[in-house]
């Protein structure tokens, strides 16, 4: 029997993916090392970088003459097209590592260093000696892995990542200590996390070990099938491009609190507000649509439009998923009623969007990228789409299998597969287990508890707000302005609530009238 | 703000950006060109194109080559020859043809001048009327009509050219004739150079390389795609039916050319003229003349290749065609080649090559017309799979009604009905006529009567272990019931032991009330049908006659003697029979007999003579549909079978312990079944106690067979009812209480479709674990090619890979399962062939067959090969009845084929040969000629059998070894070389010149040939003699007897021919079986049926003979009946009225009291006429002389007239003989036909 994981294919595929992020950790080391510092090449760095490219211009025509299809010698074609790519590397590395220890750029040399680690991975995977993701590894993710713990490692994730995203020093407790005064009163020591996510360096790090992980994971048959479908590789790259976007708003916005901090300007403030139509807009964006092209004529080429199979009235495709866009929604789905989650809910996220500049009172902020002036506003948006719409995405693309059962990234989509599904309603938990009788016939009475949650959660929660947490709030804001926005924050707050309540108590309905299909 | 001079960004680091994009995109769009240009359909395409113009050199290089170099100088030569030849008279007529020319073409200027003249004055004299001038007009007329007028000019002119054209023609003609021998020389050359320039246009041209050239070829491309549009074969889309577009001819170019012997065009050896990958696809269809090609039952135009073949017509890539590799192997090599992968959402992949049949079922669901097709077997693994699914009695558990609609979509293996209630609701229904399948195992109503329960509980433990060669699968001691595999529970063969225990109480219980006459419905038992009332009590085995004595020797003897020649070879095989001596010993259509004396016995061991006996004398008194047919064996006959039958010793090959019974178990087993219906409390009070009499009103079923009080023969009697419905042993053998019970597996109608398009709806368990641990522990079955595809298979889900499983290992998908004992799978082990290998290609065989089940309804009528009715369906029913009766065991219904070189061979002079035949017969012979015998000689066909052949073994036709020449004589009216050779006709051919590979044994006949071949054995008889007396060859039957006459026959046989050692048993067919028998021998040779019309016997064609021939029928009976010293006809041999025949059997012919009803009046003739030219073996002499006609005297006449006269006597016997015996007074015989 063949081994499914590692095909020679696949091997081989792995093999350029790795020299693929050798070059772009050369790249970033050569970054590092020339363009940030404004160093210029001399001349016999030049003849290197000459052979660099004419390296690579011999790949191309070997590639273009059919090599990569041909035995040559004792060599597969496209290993030693291979080996001309690594050659060139080499060449790369041999030049950068020199230039960054002979200018002692630690950075560079570190990023050196990935590139060698990367390309000596891609090497084995050339001969197809390659590495497996470890299974142990494998197995302990799929365990962990589960609706629960994607979503609260998401969270916590973006909370972290929000929190560190420049240096900052944390006050740790270290014990109780009672003060002169006979208090007694947590005694903290100061610790300085001399790093923030922000930072270049930390965030290529990271990307580095994405990289390296996700590399690994495509060793496993599962977690390749579902990540290489044609039709999941936009969400892939969406991923990365909403991940790099972040990054590069909260680093100009870290970049601004810190000069503002100083009582500097922010950086666009001290940039001249008006530019020629030509060449600084007219001439971009040709490029911008040129290079568009490029992409969209190879990605055309290069990947195939996928098609699923036939519509069949008898057989139902399992699992059923809606356009990956929309699969956010249907993550609601698991937890609401169509009539919420499918009508009330998106209606309310375009209403909410619509809403903003009205409620949005904050003066600041506005022109320049900023995080410290406007905390609140940039934390309720971005776990609004990044937590609860991206990353639903990619929970319902990459881990919802057949039977919307939740599956491991290296877990087979096993259609028989079988997960408890057993919940109950709001009104079992009060009449049998609190009130220990039989569920009353009338519906009313039945689901009184129910609708009296939801009336308290809706009508008393925003003047009890109002009074605590967001007392500053509705005093800038005025009743009604205040009311929109409680609504609005309560009713996307509902679904994390919904969530943890079917997590903890498998509740299915807080209210449930089978009658009129009313069911919350 | 000022405008700035700065700009935003470096200029140069963007004109940098800007430069390497726009190079990038120049890239990427070249890169399309070519990824356009180098699509694989062009490349495969441009490929053929290359194979073609090389092919085309190569045969014009071969044309040039043999003929055309040499022929063109030849033919120059030749022209140079008559040129110089023909110079002296040429040249003189080509100068007298110069000459004339100039006076011609002077002479008709001239004229024309004149011409032109004339035409002017006339219009002058017309204008001139018209103006009235008649001065002016009548000068004009004067010039135009008066003498030496212009009129007179033109006509004088004229002349003079005529004359003057005249002589230059002779003058052509002359040169001409000169020129006769050059000019057709010419054109004989300008023949030759356009069939050398035709060639020449098919080569790969400049132009056609730059019409092909990137981004030209859009314009006028030498590369297209091709494809055939099927709007009646559509595509079920789920919501639609959609016409199919079958581009498969876009690469395989060549799949439908052919030569002009109609032989591949294609073949390997023209596929070695080019180097492409794709080579495998220029190959034309291998049966071009069955498939594809335009003269072919299927060309490619009407059918396209997907509705057979399946795949994705409408893809134009090697992968998305959606081929599927046969092997491993295969696979790899397309990955590696052609970039091969799975087409996931097509759910109609090709067919395997393996499986390529399957696509045959649904255009022709009764199969067996692929079987008995005029190009032989077609379909030779999917008929043997459907003989399996029906031998092994599949249809029991899972049901196969190919019909939708009152359609026949697919095979109709439905059973027939088991109670008089579903026979009658059946028949009622015309659209779903009643099923035909009988159940395949024996009847066991009456078992008691037959074996004792110690054997019974033994062979189901372990059949085989009595007969290796049963088709009685294996229920237990298989993987999930042994006890020792994964999935299996160590008390499970306990459970076993219990469940075997109760299925043998139950049966021996029901059949001793059948026996006995008792009502067969035990108390609380629901009644299945009318079966509340007691049957009236079966027919009781009659005490033998005779005394039976297994140790008398000589009765044994004689016995064996008689299992020899009584025909039970036909379908039983014996040990005592060897292959060495009879090498046609082979049948397995009935059990194997060798054992039979250790499994018939008493409980005491004693040998139940009594039930033997009562079996062979007639099978249906212990079984009413067996097929075992009724020998008509005399007492003696019997006995001595009987005594033979037990004095040879059997046994055991591995005898199974005999179950041990655990109370335990019986309780458990019925606490699993009645927690279904009862509570834990209820069930358990149950067990103890039996169930409470007001209870059981309330349950259904089986339930209340436990009806308080209870005793250990009730808890018997439940378990033995309940596991006999869950194992479904009725779906084979008739089991009291089970009339009604229906299939208990998955229906198979319809299977071929689920497995591909819903494999997810098969369970598949463990069963990629169980393989691996299979592996584990046989690693030789890695090496297995099948087995390493199938288990790959496996892993993807595929329905072929499940049911291969299902079939080689049905228990291995409870591998490691937790399950009750009432849920673990139930399907038996069947094991068609002890040789593991052969039975591997039994499976696939099977496998073929239930693929094919797709119960495709959208195919349109025409294209389905599923008559309704008309001799189509007649001949399919009848192939099937002779197939299900085992007729061709005995009888051959296709004599031997030799294919075989006539120039090589000596082949006798017609002319010389068929002197003595009278027209009639000459002209019915060359009507029954087969067209198409080939008339080069080259490979002349003809169906003949070996004559006078000193070894036995050679009747069949096959080749002897050692001899030289075969002596055939032909049993189908051949051309052989432009020759006519008739029946009976005898030709010798070399053993060399013979093509064994084309040409094919007899189909039919083992046992006739064994009968044979074990007569010689007896006597001294030449083999033609011997022919006579075994069960003859069904050749032409059609045209020889009254269907109605036959359908009589075939339900109740007579004795025709007295000289027989094996008179034709009488079948257990139903009428309509016999009906459609008797009918496919009519259909077959293109004859009326199911009645004859006797034309014979109207009075107005006795009248018109009666004016020719006075006192017509009574001279004719007077030459019927010649009896006197000199001469005698008919009644040497034939019993004529009440005169009976002295003599040997073999020198008796049949009672002619027969004929008027049996034979057909024109097959009458012939065979009066010559009877060798209607059966080549007849001892029959030919009595009429075509050249001297004999019997004047009873019969003035020329021959022929007495031969027509004593047809129609024999036609009209009845009334001829009533009237001869009323009187010699009366001439004229009362009329017939009223």
């Amino acid at each position: 029997m063949h081994d499914l994981d590692l095909t020679p294919a696949v091997q081989t595929g792995l093999a350029w993916y790795c020299l693929l992020v050798a070059l772009l950790n050369i790249g970033a080391a050569a970054h590092w090392t020339f363009w940030s510092r404004g160093q210029k090449l001399l001349g016999w760095e030049s003849v290197l970088v000459g052979v660099f490219a004419a390296g690579y211009g011999l790949l191309a025509l070997g590639w273009l003459f059919g090599l990569a299809s041909r035995p040559l010698g004792a060599l597969q074609g496209i290993q030693a097209l291979y080996l001309i790519a690594v050659a060139s590397n080499v060449v790369a590395i041999v030049l950068v590592l020199a230039a960054s220890l002979y200018q002692k750029v630690r950075g560079a040399v570190v990023w050196s260093a990935c590139a060698i680690v990367f390309q000596l991975l891609g090497l084995l995977y050339a001969f197809h000696r390659g590495p497996v993701m470890p299974q142990g590894i494998r197995d302990g993710i799929d365990a962990f892995a589960g609706p629960v713990t994607f979503f609260f490692s998401s969270v916590m994730i973006f909370c972290a990542f929000l929190y560190f995203r420049a240096p900052r020093v944390l006050h740790v407790p270290i014990g109780r200590a009672t003060t002169p005064a006979g208090e007694s009163r947590w005694q903290t020591r100061d610790f300085r996390v001399p790093f923030g996510f922000t930072d270049p360096p930390v965030i290529w790090g990271v990307l580095n070990a994405v990289l390296l992980f996700f590399g690994l994971s495509m060793t496993d048959r599962d977690f390749r099938l579902i990540v290489a479908k044609p039709d999941n590789v936009p969400i892939t790259m969406m991923l990365f491009l909403v991940g790099y976007f972040t990054w590069l708003f909260l680093r100009k916005g870290v970049i601004n609190d810190q000069r503002m901090a100083q009582g500097l300007q922010p950086v666009e403030a001290t940039e001249s507000e008006k530019v020629l139509v030509w060449p600084d807009l007219v001439y971009t964006e040709l490029i911008a649509m040129v290079v568009c092209t490029v992409i969209l004529v190879l990605w055309s080429i290069l990947l195939k439009a996928p098609l699923e199979e036939w519509a069949n009235l008898t057989k139902t495709p399992n699992p059923s998923k809606a356009p990956w866009y929309f699969l956010g929604l249907q993550e609601m789905l698991v937890y609401y009623d169509p009539w919420i989650a499918g009508v009330l809910f998106p209606s309310l996220i375009i209403f909410g969007l619509m809403a903003i500049p009205y409620i949005d009172f904050n003066k600041q902020g506005s022109g320049y990228f900023t995080f410290a002036q406007r905390p609140f506003a940039i934390v309720v948006f971005m776990f609004g789409f990044i937590v609860l719409w991206v990353l639903m995405v990619m929970l319902g693309t990459f881990l919802r299998g057949p039977g919307w059962n939740f599956f491991g990234p290296y877990q087979f989509w096993d259609p028989h597969l079988v997960q408890p599904l057993n919940n109950v309603d709001l009104s079992d938990f009060f009449w049998i287990h609190w009130m220990g009788r039989g569920k009353p016939t009338s519906w009313l009475v039945r689901e009184l508890p129910g609708i009296i949650a939801v009336l308290l959660y809706l009508m008393v929660l925003p003047p009890l707000l109002a009074r605590t947490v967001f007392r500053s709030f509705y005093e800038r804001m005025g009743f009604a302005r205040y009311m929109v926005f409680a609504v609005l924050v309560l009713f996307m707050a509902a679904l994390p609530l919904k969530m943890l309540l079917r997590w903890s108590f498998n509740l299915k309905y807080i209210i449930h009238i089978d009658k009129f299909f009313f069911n919350i | 703000m000022p405008a700035q001079e700065d700009t935003y960004r470096n200029q140069r680091a963007l004109n940098i950006v800007f430069a390497i994009s726009s190079i990038l995109m120049a890239a990427s769009i070249v890169w399309m060109i070519a990824d356009d240009h180098l699509r694989e359909w062009k490349r495969v395409q441009r490929d053929f194109i290359r194979l073609d113009a090389a092919k085309t050199r190569n045969e014009m290089e071969q044309a040039r080559e043999l003929a055309s170099k040499q022929e063109f100088e030849e033919l120059n030569k030749r022209r140079a020859e008559a040129e110089q030849a023909a110079e002296p008279q040429a040249r003189e007529a080509e100068r007298d043809i110069s000459a004339l020319k100039g006076k011609v073409e002077k002479a008709y200027e001239v004229l024309s001048f004149a011409k032109a003249d004339r035409d002017s004055i006339q219009s002058f004299y017309d204008k001139a009327v018209e103006e009235s001038r008649p001065d002016t007009a009548e000068r004009y007329r004067e010039r135009l009509k008066g003498s030496g007028g212009i009129e007179q000019r033109v006509a004088q002119l004229q002349a003079q050219w005529e004359d003057a054209d005249a002589a230059l023609q002779q003058a052509q003609a002359r040169l001409d004739e000169a020129n006769k021998e050059v000019n057709q020389i010419d054109k004989e050359i300008a023949k030759k150079q356009k069939e050398k320039d035709r060639l020449k246009q098919k080569e790969w041209s400049v132009w056609a390389a730059i019409r092909s050239a990137p981004i030209l070829d859009a314009f006028a491309p030498a590369t297209k795609i091709e494809q055939v549009v099927l709007n009646e074969l559509t595509i079920n889309y789920s919501f639609k039916g959609v016409p199919r577009f079958d581009r498969c001819t876009t690469c395989h170019k060549g799949i439908d050319l052919v030569t002009r012997d109609n032989s591949p065009a294609f073949d390997d050896k023209v596929l070695e003229l080019t180097q492409s990958p794709y080579k495998p696809a220029f190959r034309t269809h291998p049966h071009p003349d069955l498939f594809a090609g335009a003269s072919s039952p299927h060309p490619i135009q009407t059918f396209g290749c997907t509705i057979c073949h399946g795949g994705q017509g409408s893809g134009t890539s090697f992968a998305y065609a959606s081929h599927s590799p046969n092997t491993l192997a295969q696979k790899e090599e397309w990955q590696k080649d052609y970039d091969w992968q799975e087409v996931h959402h097509w759910p109609y992949p090709m067919w395997k090559t393996r499986f390529a049949e399957s696509g045959c079922v649904k255009c022709h669901p009764h199969v067996v017309d692929l079987e008995h097709s005029s190009y032989g077997n077609t379909a030779p693994k999917l008929v043997r799979g459907y003989h399996l699914v029906r031998q092994y009695g599949c249809f029991g558990c899972h049901e196969i009604t190919g019909t939708k609609n009152s359609r026949a979509i697919g095979p109709d293996l439905r059973l027939e009905p088991q109670t008089a209630e579903e026979r009658a609701k059946a028949e009622k229904d015309p659209a779903n006529p009643p099923g035909t399948m009988r159940k395949v195992g024996p009847s066991l109503k009456r078992i008691t009567e037959k074996v004792p329960p110690s054997w019974t509980m033994r062979w189901i433990k372990y059949p085989k272990g009595f007969r290796p060669s049963t088709r009685m699968p294996q229920f237990y001691g298989l993987l999930n019931n042994d006890g020792k595999h994964p999935g299996s529970d160590p008390k499970d063969p306990a459970m076993s032991d219990v469940e075997i225990l109760a299925i043998t109480h139950y049966l021996y219980e029901k059949s001793g009330q059948i026996v006995a006459g008792a009502p067969q419905v035990a108390a609380g038992e629901p009644a299945a049908g009318s079966e509340n009332a007691a049957p009236p009590a079966p027919t009781p085995l009659a005490e033998p006659p005779l005394a039976i004595d297994p140790t008398d020797s000589e009765q044994a003897e004689r016995g064996h003697a008689r299992f020899i020649e009584r025909g039970c070879l036909a379908c039983h095989s014996h040990k005592a029979v060897s292959a060495q001596e009879y090498p046609q010993a082979t049948a397995d259509f009935g059990p194997d007999l060798s054992n039979v004396s250790a499994k018939l016995h008493d409980a005491d061991g004693k040998p139940n003579i009594r039930w033997l006996f009562n079996w062979l004398k007639d099978p249906t008194v212990y079984h009413a549909t067996s097929f075992m047919p009724n020998l008509m064996l005399t007492d003696e006959e019997a006995a001595d079978l009987t005594a033979w039958l037990f004095s040879i010793a059997g046994g055991w090959d591995k005898e199974p312990q005999e179950p041990k019974m655990d109370p335990a178990l019986v309780d458990e087993l019925i606490r699993l079944y009645l927690r279904k219906s009862l509570t834990i409390r209820e069930a358990d009070e149950a067990i103890q106690s039996g169930i409470p009499h007001e209870k059981v009103a309330q349950l259904r079923g089986d339930d209340k067979m436990l009806e308080a009080p209870l005793t250990q023969d009730k808890k018997l009697m439940y378990i033995g009812k309940k596991t006999i419905s869950r194992l479904g042993c009725f779906g084979c053998h008739d089991i009291p209480g089970f009339e009604t019970a229906k299939p208990i597996g998955t229906e198979l109608n319809a299977w071929g479709q689920k497995a591909r398009l819903d494999p997810d709806k098969l369970d598949f368990a463990h069963i990629t674990e169980h393989l691996e641990q299979e592996l584990a522990e046989q690693p030789s079955l890695a090496q297995d090619p099948d087995f390493a595809l199938y288990a790959e298979e496996m892993a993807e889900h595929r329905g072929e890979s499940f049911i291969w499983q299902k079939l080689r290992e049905p228990r291995s998908y409870d591998y490691n399962k937790l399950k009750a004992w009432d849920d673990k799978l139930r399907m038996p082990r069947f094991t068609f062939d002890p040789d593991p290998k052969k039975n591997a290609q039994a499976i696939e065989a099977v496998m073929t067959f239930v693929l094919g089940l797709v119960a495709d309804d959208a195919i349109p009528p025409y294209y389905r090969n599923a008559p309704q009715g008309g001799p189509k369906l007649v001949k399919i029913e009848g192939a099937q009845a002779l197939t299900k009766f085992n007729c061709t065991a005995c009888h051959m219904t296709e004599v031997p084929r030799f294919v075989f070189d006539a120039s090589k061979t000596e082949l006798p002079d017609p002319d010389a040969i068929h002197g003595d035949d009278f027209p009639v017969v000459k002209q019915v012979q060359a009507a029954l000629t087969r067209p198409g015998s080939d008339k080069s000689g080259k490979h002349a066909t003809i169906d003949a059998m070996l004559v006078d052949a000193d070894v036995p073994l050679e009747v069949a036709g096959r080749t002897p070894d050692g001899a030289s020449e075969l002596a055939l004589q032909l049993w189908r009216p051949a051309l052989v070389d432009g020759k006519q050779y008739f029946i009976g006709d005898q030709v010798n051919v070399a053993v060399g010149a013979i093509d064994a590979r084309a040409s094919r044994p007899a189909v039919g006949g083992n046992f006739a040939e064994l009968l044979v071949t074990h007569l010689m054995r007896q006597s001294s008889k030449t083999l033609r003699d011997l022919w006579a007396r075994v069960p003859p060859p069904l050749v032409r039957e059609g045209m020889k007897t009254q269907p109605a006459w036959l359908h009589q026959f075939l339900l109740n046989p007579i004795k025709i021919r007295p000289a027989t050692v094996l008179r034709m048993p009488k079948f257990n067919l139903s009428n309509r079986e016999a009906a459609s028998l008797a009918s496919y021998f009519a259909a077959v040779d293109a004859m009326d049926y199911p009645y004859e019309y006797v034309r014979e016997r109207e009075q107005g064609y006795l009248d018109a003979r009666e004016r020719e021939h006075p006192n017509y029928l009574h001279y004719a009976w007077t030459l019927l009946t010649i009896q006197s010293e000199q001469a005698k006809l008919c009644a040497n041999c034939h019993q004529v009225g009440n005169v009976v025949v002295k003599g040997a059997p073999e020198e008796v012919g049949p009672n002619l009291r027969l004929t008027p009803d049996r034979l057909r009046p024109n097959w009458l003739l012939q065979w009066l006429a010559a009877p060798k030219r209607m059966l080549p073996y007849t001892g029959m002499p030919q009595n009429f002389d075509v050249h001297s006609p004999k019997y004047q005297e009873q019969f003035p006449g020329p021959s022929i007239e007495q031969v027509t006269a004593l047809r129609d006597a024999l036609m009209n016997y009845h009334q001829v003989q009533q009237n001869e015996l009323a009187g010699p007074n009366v001439a004229q015989p009362p009329t017939g036909g009223n």
